[in-house]
């Protein structure tokens, strides 16, 4: 019989070519906790973030949904990017807090990846998603798959208030 | 113009423990979303918490980070569950391992473990909310390195009222 069970739920959507929206639900048998925050898909940074408990455990556990601000500013593709959360977040808020923020700083990544390659696919058809990461392993095949706005995001090629990496008809 | 909320990318990852034997927990993560869909499960040995069996199954994988028969993930046997683990597997399974998520979802299946027992714990704290701050202050004083280890527990709250913060040299 399962005897604990934890479901972490990410969904992403744009709003606009500046903002990337996360919600992410954090639920299991013992808390149950949400979370959204706002990611600029040219700087990568989180921009905003709010959170709420649904369920806790002790009495002053909703302290920390108004001490997720550390995360603010932080660059989704980070190295150190788990453990600084961890640090901040999970330490003067909720460890939590700063797991669905992590979950939702890597979901975001890869939703950029997306939306690039979906930008990317409409000036060509035939690139699929393989070639747009590894454009350098297609190119023989397909070298439209190199041409401008493919290949996979890279942080230092894109300036704050860029705004090539979202479709802008988003 | 398109309508305007759809989402662009979802995640589920759900990890849940089960006990088919008294000294046995199995923990499974299951993760699915655009790009990938995979399964981890792990077995573990009470009481030492040691990870005894690793299996994995990629069942979709758009990025071709983690094509079928990777080796690398069972190195994870033997580590035993607690504190520092997640490096420790990190170091034991390999920096060259290519698929980053599976090792993470092996970490996720560790921490499944860990809440399964605090679940457990949870169960003696009591139902009124005077007793349940004290039982959580008794907690702290138990073991002080729970002293601001987050917002609950933090000086000012509630909880920490009247409880002498830890010597620099305890806290890490």
């Amino acid at each position: 019989m399962m005897e604990f069970q934890r479901s972490k739920r990410v969904g992403i959507w744009a709003e606009g070519p500046h903002r990337l929206v996360a919600h992410g639900i954090l639920d299991d048998d013992i808390y149950g906790l949400e979370v959204r925050m706002v990611v600029d898909p040219a700087t990568r940074e989180i921009r905003s973030v709010e959170g709420w408990w649904n369920r806790w455990t002790t009495p002053d556990c909703p302290l920390s949904a108004e001490r997720l601000q550390d995360a603010v500013g932080v660059t989704i593709d980070g190295e150190d990017l788990a453990r600084r959360l961890q640090k901040t977040v999970g330490r003067k808020a909720c460890r939590h807090f700063a797991n669905i923020l992590i979950e939702c700083c890597h979901t975001a990544r890869e939703a950029i990846d997306v939306l690039r390659y979906e930008k990317a696919g409409a000036e060509s058809p035939d690139l699929t998603f393989r070639g747009f990461l590894h454009p350098e392993e297609s190119s023989a095949h397909a070298p439209e798959a190199t041409a401008a706005g493919a290949g996979p995001p890279a942080f230092k090629e894109h300036g704050p208030g860029e705004t090539g990496i979202l479709p802008p008809a988003i | 113009m398109p309508f305007p909320h759809l989402l662009s990318y979802s995640r589920t990852r759900t990890t849940s423990v089960e006990r088919p034997e008294p000294d046995t927990l199995r923990a499974a993560c299951r993760l699915q979303d655009n790009l990938m869909e995979a399964e981890v499960e792990i077995t573990v040995r009470l009481p030492d918490l040691d990870i005894t069996a690793v299996q994995s199954r990629v069942l979709r994988d758009e990025r071709g980070l983690c094509p079928g028969g990777l080796e690398g993930l069972e190195n994870a046997v033997g580590v035993r569950i607690g504190p520092g683990m997640a490096k420790i597997i990190k170091g034991l399974v390999g920096d060259d391992f290519p698929c980053p998520q599976l090792v993470f979802m092996v970490e996720e299946c560790c921490h499944g473990v860990i809440l399964y027992f605090t679940k457990d714990e949870l169960r003696a704290v009591p139902e009124d909310e005077d007793e349940a701050r004290e039982h959580f202050a008794r907690m702290i004083r138990k073991n002080i390195r729970l002293y601001n280890r987050c917002a609950a527990f933090a000086p000012g709250s509630s909880i920490t009222e009247g409880i002498d913060p830890p010597s620099p040299h305890t806290q890490s």
